[in-house]
């Protein structure tokens, strides 16, 4: 029995390589966006951020031996009180924080600073996954679904306080796991109705010209097959309600801040300001338009050196990647990215309890949608939203707590089988 | 749908889901770096290559005879295109270059350097910056010597950037008339306000962004050529304004006073000669130029005495009085309503004439004057101070003048006892400037012309304006009062409160003040002691204020702090100006330039010598030891560093300061000869191991 149970503990390699990967090419690239010809220091210089990025590493690299190590039951047993914890965090952040940029978002430790908001996300994940872990859960009951979107609303009411809108939004991602789990549907067909109509009210300038399209749509639904009076009500007063949605998106919008708004705008426009709002995104596109095939090579970007493009060891490394090594190079870290997720759900689907598989779901929809937003936000495809590239960007909180979040899942995974005989 | 099916598709849509997105995500970096390409290239062109200014040579400054005040001196910031050598030239001399490129800026290693060079001509480096450090002419004239780079631009790839940097061959004399002008436009002074004319047109040339943030000029025939800017000519004369500072520091230092100025102007013209201001540095050693107090806002006060000359001129003007008049100063206190004038003489000056009460400034004297002839209509005093010039801005030529201030008869502010203490100089404000230019319009018979500063523009020998005298105030009053007012003046020197300053030579003419200052609405017993007036009296040629803020110790009063600093101006300016004594040339004069043999020493004792002696001599650090350099026509003490652990410099020294200090650093001294120290065995700068011997030599 006990031969058999290390020998059952196996962790998954490919998910530590290609971590290690990302890790890794990341230091290399924020060396390359702080790097002076002039006044070369080394990528080892603590007092620029490659130097202190490998500090944030190494500790991570001791963050994983502490979860190996820790006892696979701990997780699920603490998944509440962890959750508490950082909720507690959550609540005194606004007014105990440090306010940078208008976000009262970090707590100062000496010299560290860390973000509580970026811990959340994986003590939410335990949470929830604990939550659903109960075989008589069951998302298609109304009182169940409430439950679940509890425990995802309080850390992003909270986070809205600091405000933090882009690490609050990234709690949607849930949802992708939710719909794993068997959430109805039509929520999802709602959402995305209601997401693809903001899109077209705000890209359209006419509001009529949407209102004649819904209106020709409902026509065609309530003569295509066969004709009922109740169905015709039912697409008569949906319509009705998009109406009325398109119009008080407008309204909507107005009231935004400006910030805000401008960024929206700009993903339709991208020459309206492309040195004022759009100049994020100007730059980033000019910074990986200009990379080509191969690139510039490493350390020979011109275009990413600190002055050009901003937050560019944060939020937007991605470019620097971009224009250093081309087409190539973004290739490479796309793959690596996709390669990581799908082996993630592989990992996932083969869980034994509910609890694992929900909990790696959690972890493939936070990854995704970080990846996701933040390289569509990097070339122009989504608004610019504050969120970081995981393991990749520049920061301790971020890398510490994505280190946490993908690493509690390699433990439960190389469980798996004791977990099961536990249940049998 | 049964549960499992339902699980398998939307397992399978999450699989799709991310593909598509990755798909996405990919398609598009696809079109922005393919499809796209060409148009951000262009752009991330555009913005590296750029049309930057190139800067015109700056103006210079110089002083009335010509001498340079501030000049911009061409540096060099030495960068190499590592690609262009020879291969052959390159090996042969890359190894001797990295050597003395090292030993030069001392900062990186031969081989660091030699690394660097190779490096970057391994790949194709075209614009490489050695050293951010600005090298001289000497020095770029040096390294135009070295292997490789003697090659030249095309043939060694080195290439020398000019940049301009301003230098002032006097230093801080009149620093801050000269003033300066920073990278954010502001600044003070004659750099500050001509700011227009000096700085020149600036040219475009083409620039290219290269990695780490610096431009490369592209060589371009269609740059714009920079316009040089114009030269300003001051009336300064470095001459005088020597004297004036190094008087002026004296008395501050022997006096500990918070700051002082001293103007000096010439009569006739209105020319300024000299432009002094010095004040405490903040760490409460030593003085320096920091604010312009003759000119500016914080230099606008309570005149005091020095202004009672207005009140004698509005009181001769309207023909009330004559001097000879009696008044009755009584014992020294005169009540007006419930405010008590004083005298400063305890128990009064009793029955004296009105030239009396000018001589010996008697406030009760003057006050009871003006208040008996004019409180009935105080405008009418008020239209003197606005005949006089005196409630309205000179319009000087720098920027940053003060505006006087004058209380309004009849206003709010209006006591009965405005008029009594305005007539002594209190409740109004004006700047030494302003009170100076009144005096000189005494001196040049009531003809009040406009101080300047700046007298010609030009741009080589070609001028471009040129600014001549202007007269504020043809008449400021009748030759009759005129004629008494200098009377007066003369009275002051010859009996009355400035008395020390009287000597055989020639007469001064001026009166002193002495202002207690308003401190939090209080008046304190910290006084702003003044003296202001011309010489020589009976023909003046020259005159002066001399302002000295807060003096400390028994003697406070402007005969005893001020007065003597204007004498001592008013004596090497005299004994200087051939056309005031054509026919007496002193014989000791001809060595009013040449220095005691002092070279080296305790910094206390060697400015004490020199003061004694009246040799100008200036120091603006605080070290303990010193070594002298010549600057113009006096000594500029500079610092003789001994604390750090090596060898001092002891050469020119005494053979008790050189013992002291080097048997201090714990060296044996073995010593040969008389006098100063000619040599030293081992030289400045090496750092000192114990029971080191040193050998001196004296001679």
């Amino acid at each position: 029995m006990r031969e058999k149970e290390v020998q059952n503990s196996k962790i998954d390699w490919i998910t530590v390589i290609i971590y290690l990967a990302l890790v890794t090419i990341g230091w290399f690239n924020i060396y390359a966006a702080v790097y002076d010809e002039q006044n070369a220091a080394s990528i080892f210089d603590f007092s620029i951020n490659s130097g202190k990025q490998l500090v944030w590493i190494a500790t991570a690299l001791g963050l994983i031996v502490l979860i190996l190590v820790a006892d696979y039951r701990f997780f699920e047993n603490l998944s509440f009180i962890l959750y508490g914890i950082l909720i507690f965090f959550l609540l005194i952040t606004p007014f105990f924080g440090k306010e940078i940029n208008g976000q009262r978002a970090w707590f100062e430790l000496g010299a560290f600073r860390l973000q509580p908001a970026e811990f959340a996300k994986f003590a939410t994940a335990l949470a929830l996954a604990k939550l659903m872990d109960s075989p008589l859960f069951d998302l298609s009951q109304f009182k169940f679904q409430w439950k679940a979107l509890g425990i995802i609303a309080l850390p992003v009411a909270l986070i809205m306080l600091q405000p933090d809108t882009g690490t609050a939004m990234v709690y949607s991602a849930f949802f992708i796991m939710l719909y794993r789990e068997g959430l109805p549907q039509k929520y999802y067909v709602i959402g995305i109705t209601l997401v693809t109509l903001s899109l077209l009210a705000i890209g359209i300038e006419e509001n009529l010209y949407l209102v004649a399209g819904i209106c020709v749509i409902a026509l065609f639904v309530i003569f295509s097959g066969k004709y009922s009076w109740k169905k015709t009500l039912s697409v008569l007063g949906l319509s009705a309600i998009m109406v009325a949605y398109v119009y008080s998106l407008d309204y909507v919008v107005e009231k935004l801040p400006d910030h805000q708004q401008n960024r929206i705008m700009v993903l339709f426009d991208p020459d309206i300001d492309p040195l004022g709002v759009g100049w994020n995104v100007t730059q980033s596109k000019i910074a990986i338009g200009s990379g080509g095939l191969i690139g510039k090579g490493y350390l020979e970007g011109t275009q990413t050196k600190f002055d050009f493009v901003p937050e560019q060891h944060t939020d937007f490394i991605f470019c620097t990647l971009g224009e250093e090594f081309g087409w190539f190079g973004s290739l490479v870290l796309v793959a690596l990215f996709c390669t990581l997720l799908l082996r993630l759900v592989f990992l996932a689907e083969r869980q034994k309890t509910r609890f694992s598989r929900i909990y790696g779901y959690c972890v493939i929809s936070l990854l995704f949608f970080h990846f996701a937003i933040n390289i569509s936000m990097t070339v122009g495809l989504f608004p610019v939203v504050g969120i970081p590239l995981p393991f990749f960007s520049y920061g301790g909180s971020s890398l510490w707590s994505f280190t946490i979040l993908l690493f509690i899942f390699v433990k439960l995974d190389s469980h798996r089988n004791q977990i099961l005989g536990r249940l049998g | 749908m049964n549960i499992k099916r339902s699980i398998l598709l939307r397992v399978r849509l999450a699989f799709l889901l991310i593909a598509l997105f990755a798909g996405g995500i990919f398609y598009r970096i696809t079109q922005v770096q393919f499809a796209e390409g060409e148009k951000w290239r262009q752009m991330s062109e555009n913005i590296h290559l750029q049309t930057r200014p190139v800067k015109a040579t700056r103006g210079n400054i110089y002083s009335a005879d010509g001498s340079l005040l501030a000049t911009s001196l061409p540096f060099y910031r030495v960068v190499m295109d590592p690609s262009i050598a020879r291969d052959d030239r390159f090996q042969a001399g890359i190894d001797s270059l990295s050597r003395k490129l090292s030993s030069f800026y001392k900062d990186k290693s031969s081989t660091a350097y030699e690394r660097m060079i190779k490096d970057g001509r391994a790949t194709g480096k075209k614009y490489l910056i050695l050293n951010r450090k600005h090298i001289g002419y000497q020095e770029k004239l040096e390294m135009e010597t070295w292997p490789i780079f003697r090659d030249g631009r095309f043939g060694g790839g080195v290439i020398f950037e000019k940049v301009d940097r301003r230098y002032r061959p006097f230093r801080n004399l009149a620093g801050r008339t000269v003033g300066f002008l920073n990278e954010d436009q502001y600044g003070v002074g004659v750099e500050y306000s001509f700011n227009d004319h000096l700085e020149g047109k600036n040219g475009e040339a083409l620039f290219q962004k290269i990695a780490g943030g610096a431009w490369k000029p592209i060589h371009d025939t269609e740059d714009i050529k920079p316009t040089d800017g114009f030269d300003i000519v001051t009336t300064l004369d470095v001459n005088l304004q020597d004297v004036a500072e190094s008087a002026l520091l004296r008395q501050l230092m022997n006096k500990d006073a918070n700051f002082g100025c001293v103007v000096v102007m010439e009569v006739a013209t209105g020319h300024v000669k000299a432009l002094a201001n010095l004040e405490k540095n903040k760490n409460g050693s030593g003085y320096g130029e920091y604010y312009n107090y003759a000119v500016g806002e914080q230099g606008l006060t309570e005149p005091g005495s020095t202004f009672k000359l207005l009140s004698m001129m509005a009181l001769l003007e309207e023909g009330k009085i004559t001097l000879e008049e009696e008044i009755d100063t009584g014992n020294g206190t005169y009540k007006f309503y419930d405010r008590t004038m004083r005298d400063v003489k305890i128990g009064g000056y009793g029955k004296i004439s009105v030239r009396e009460v000018f001589e010996k400034s008697s406030n009760v004297g003057v006050s009871k004057l003006v208040n008996e002839h004019f409180a009935v209509n105080p405008s009418k005093f008020l239209h003197y101070v606005s005949k006089a010039g005196l409630d309205q801005p000179l319009g000087f030529q720098l920027k940053g003048e003060a505006v006087p201030y004058f209380k309004k008869a009849g206003s709010k502010n209006w006591y009965g006892t405005t008029l009594p203490w305005m007539s002594i100089g209190y409740e109004l404000k004006v700047t030494p400037l302003q009170t100076l230019t009144l005096y000189n319009a005494i001196a040049n018979n009531g003809k009040m012309v406009k101080p300047m500063l700046v007298q010609t523009i030009k741009m080589g020998n070609q001028v471009k304006e040129s600014f001549s005298t202007e007269v504020i105030q043809k008449q400021v009053a009748s030759a009759k009062t005129i004629a008494q007012l200098r009377e007066l003046l003369e009275g002051v020197v010859e009996n009355g409160t400035a008395k020390n300053v009287k000597n055989q030579n020639y007469r001064i003419a001026g009166k002193t003040g002495t202002a207690q200052k308003l401190i939090n609405g209080k008046y304190s017993q910290l006084y702003y002691t003044s003296f202001v007036g011309y010489f020589p009296a009976e023909n003046p040629k020259y005159s002066a204020i001399v302002v000295i803020d807060s003096p400390k110790g028994f003697h406070a009063y402007g005969g005893d702090i001020s007065a003597p600093v204007f004498k001592e101006i008013a004596d090497k300016i005299h004994a200087q100006d051939l056309s005031l004594n054509q026919n007496k040339a002193d014989p000791k004069e001809k060595y009013a330039n040449d220095f005691p043999f002092i070279q080296a020493g305790l910094t206390d004792e060697l400015q004490m010598i020199c003061n004694q002696f009246g040799v100008s001599n200036h120091y603006q650090g605080h070290e303990k030891w010193v070594k002298s350099s010549l600057s113009n026509k006096s000594i500029l003490w500079v610092s003789n560093e001994t604390d750090a652990p090596k060898i001092p410099d002891v050469k020119g020294m005494t053979l008790k300061d050189a013992l002291y200090i080097l048997e201090n650093k714990g060296l044996r001294v073995q010593f040969r000869g008389k006098g100063r120290v000619k040599s030293q065995s081992i030289s400045a700068g090496v750092p000192i191991y114990k029971d080191q011997v040193i050998k001196i030599e004296l001679g």
